[in-house]
């Protein structure tokens, strides 16, 4: 669904998603230095950061689930 | 430049404390899937103003012009009020060049006498698309000057082959030039004081969507180059963008107008949140030079049949796509392929070059007006609002550079180039003759409590909730593509509770969630705002049909509408006549003035044959 892995063992923490997401999904963990998805329901399926990602770390699919409507939530 | 730096303020509290510790587990277990809509609920995160002034280091910044955004347009009002020997800065809640609409935009219109290009004709062209209320001189300005801003855009290397990627030129300018460029910062709130009982509006604050810090940015001159904005709807990627800068104008007094007029994008069917299913086609190539404007506007003629289940008469072989220009047309089409048809809008596969081929659905970009026609309104050629010191350019000026409809590919970009650095220059010269903001401490914290309130809530609703039930109302085809009074005024009465009732009791347990609250809050604003226009504008026009009043009626509504909040805090509604020498020639019979038909249109105007 729409973001759905950033491979740790090809990440090289570059940083280079966090900044190219429009809609702020991927965030840098400071521990391990790799790139983490942090917001995936935020995300618009643009591959930015797929099209950034120097070493093809991320991998995006085209479906997406939406969150089911409740009377308050 | 100045920056202060808030180190004081209490230690953070217990509940604080196990807010960042919550939060770094989180980011180590990855939590994916899990936020969701949590609707009302106790806010995880609730925290204080004066726990997040500890936590991280509040930015304040005393500039001369701050553009808010950076696009094409903030980026050329940027580069020029700066070579205007100002201090600049320049705020994103991005990234620039990975941020907006401008990097998914590969043609720039570019009118050259010199190759050929007809003014009279273009003129004539961009009214017919524009159905009459589209603004003349905003167009004389860009046919005057779009040819000067493709050749600074050349000369910067946005066109050469070997870039990462066009856009990111625009921020290398910025650097270039020395323009503080201050990134990921959401802004919320324009700042204003009052001088002798004027209004002026004296630079924005937001915060860091990383560190959450409050950034305050003290302007003599504010532009607004922060775009347009959709309903997050799926499909169209600017997600990110969400009306902000009307709304924050708005609040501030400034008159919006444009919202009556609808952007009708697809998406696949298949996979209809995939941006990239449907628009991969624009990475392909760069962004290529267009000179085509429109002879007619467009029809919504497929969405028109399913809704009254026949066809009517301008309507496309396929009866699924908007007749007259392409579906998209304003990207979609490569720059290096052959011009689109304008009569029949479409290439042999129906499709635009660019975009998936498979079944499509209308409502990519619900909530989005046209572009250069919606936003803060001008009272100069140089942007300016009605409320001093607040500007504004590009996709986020109601311009009027097109009207009702799109008119021609590529017009966005250079609508925005051209007006960017116009504006630009206009901000600097109001620049230079007014005092610098004088401010107090106590009212930018009172600001800066506003802004966090939905941090401090210990209880209330999510962002994720409130938007997917605004979409819910907002988004069926009934509302907006299809108009009528009774359905427009039902879901007026559910945005307007929204935001009376929903919007105070929103919370956000982070930084992020923080921003969504505001972005919620400003797609409320626009979503009203369209509401109301498009039930005052009692005619069929354009991209705005009224099924009750479905025709052009030009007596009353050679005209444009604006909103702008009245004493009660409540959203007016007022409208300006065109002026009469940009009206159509009224001795022309109306089918022949207005080619592209609406359903029921004949009838309703007892024209009808048979
Ligand atoms: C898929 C697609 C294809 C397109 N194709 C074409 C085309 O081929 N030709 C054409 O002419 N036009 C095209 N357009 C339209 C064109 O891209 C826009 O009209 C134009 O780029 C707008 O430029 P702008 O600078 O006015 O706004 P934007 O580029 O949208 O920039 C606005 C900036 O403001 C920032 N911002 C917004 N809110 C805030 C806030 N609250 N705080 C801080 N910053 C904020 C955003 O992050 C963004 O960087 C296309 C648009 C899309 C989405
Ligand atoms: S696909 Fe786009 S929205 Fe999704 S994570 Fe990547 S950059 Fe962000
Ligand atoms: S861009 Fe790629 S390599 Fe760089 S941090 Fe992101 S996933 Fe890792």
């Amino acid at each position: 669904m729409a973001i759905k892995l950033i491979d740790p063992r090809k990440c090289i923490g570059c940083g280079t998603c966090v900044i190219s997401c429009p809609t702020d999904v991927i965030r840098m963990n400071k521990e391990t230095s790799h790139a983490v998805i942090m917001y995936p329901e935020d995300c618009q399926i643009c591959n930015m950061c797929v099209n950034f990602c120097p070493v093809d770390a991320i991998t995006v699919t085209a479906d997406k689930s939406i969150s089911i409507l409740t009377a308050w939530g | 430049m100045q920056k202060i730096t808030a180190l004081s303020g209490p230690k953070l509290n217990r509940r604080g404390f196990l807010t960042a510790t919550g939060l770094a587990a989180t980011a180590f277990a990855m939590p994916s899937f899990l936020a969701g809509c949590s609707g009302y609920a106790e806010n995880l995160g609730v925290t204080s103003v004066a726990a997040l002034s500890a936590s991280g280091e509040e930015t304040r910044v005393s500039t001369d012009v701050l553009v808010i955004g950076g696009g094409m347009a903030g980026v050329f009002a940027a580069v020029r009020a700066k070579a205007a020997g100002l201090d600049v800065t320049l705020v994103d809640k991005g990234t620039v060049g990975r941020s907006g609409a401008t990097p998914w935009a590969n043609t720039f219109s570019v009118f050259d006498e010199a190759e050929g290009d007809d003014r009279a004709e273009w003129i004539s062209g961009v009214r017919a698309s524009s159905e009459y209320v589209n603004n003349l001189d905003w167009l004389d300005q860009m046919l005057d000057e779009s040819k000067a801003r493709w050749e600074d855009i050349n000369e910067w290397g946005m066109l050469e082959e070997n870039v990462q990627h066009p856009s990111l030129v625009l921020r290398d300018k910025l650097l270039e030039n020395e323009i503080n460029l201050i990134e990921r910062t959401m802004i919320t709130t324009l700042l204003t004081q009052d001088d002798d009982g004027e209004r002026r509006v004296v630079g924005a604050m937001g915060f860091s969507i990383d560190g959450e810090a409050a950034v305050t940015i003290l302007a003599k001159a504010t532009i607004m180059a922060a775009g347009a904005g959709s309903f997050k709807a799926p499909g169209f990627p600017i997600q990110s963008l969400t009306s902000d800068g009307d709304a924050m104008a708005y609040k501030v007094g400034a008159v919006i107008s444009g919202k009556e007029w609808i952007d009708f994008h697809f998406t696949s069917a298949e996979n209809p949140a995939s941006c990239w299913s449907q628009w991969s086609g624009m990475w392909d190539s760069g962004v290529g030079k267009m000179s085509q404007v429109f002879t007619a506007g467009m029809t919504l003629d497929g969405a028109f049949a399913k809704h009254t289940g026949e066809e009517t008469q301008s309507s496309s072989p396929g009866g699924e796509r908007p007749s007259g220009p392409p579906p998209d047309a304003e990207g979609g089409e490569a720059p290096s392929g052959p011009p689109p048809d304008a009569e029949n809008g479409e290439g042999s596969s129906g499709l635009p070059a660019g975009q998936s081929q498979g079944e499509q659905v209308l409502g990519a970009a619900t909530g989005l007006g046209i572009h250069k026609a919606e936003g803060i309104w001008p009272i100069n050629m140089q942007g300016a609002s009605n409320i001093p010191g607040l500007y504004a350019a590009g996709d986020g000026l109601a311009s009027m550079l097109c009207g009702s409809s799109y008119v021609g590919l590529g017009f966005s970009l250079s609508g925005s180039a051209v007006q960017g650095a116009v504006v630009g220059d206009g901000a600097a010269a109001y620049a230079s003759t007014v005092l610098a903001p004088t401010l107090s401490d106590d009212e930018i914290a009172a600001f800066q409590e506003a802004m966090f309130a939905p941090r401090q809530r210990e209880s209330g609703f999510s962002p994720a909730w409130v938007t997917q039930v605004m979409q819910n109302t907002m988004f069926p085809y009934y509302v907006l593509f299809v108009k009528e009074q009774a359905r427009l005024e039902a879901a007026l009465s559910t945005i307007t509770f929204l935001r009376e009732h929903i919007v105070p009791q929103l919370t956000a347990q982070d930084a992020h969630e923080l921003k969504l609250a505001h972005e919620t809050a400003n797609m409320l604003v626009n979503a009203e705002m369209k509401l109301r226009a498009s039930l005052f504008r009692t005619e069929s026009r354009g991209t705005h049909y009224r099924e009750d009043y479905p025709a052009r009626n030009d007596d009353e509504w050679l005209a444009w509408v604006l909103l702008q909040m009245d004493a009660d805090g409540q959203m007016a509604v007022t409208k300006e006549a065109i002026p009469d020498a940009w009206k159509p020639d009224l001795s022309i019979p109306y089918v022949e003035r207005y080619v592209n038909r609406f359903p029921g249109e004949l009838e309703y105007l007892g024209l009808a044959s048979g």
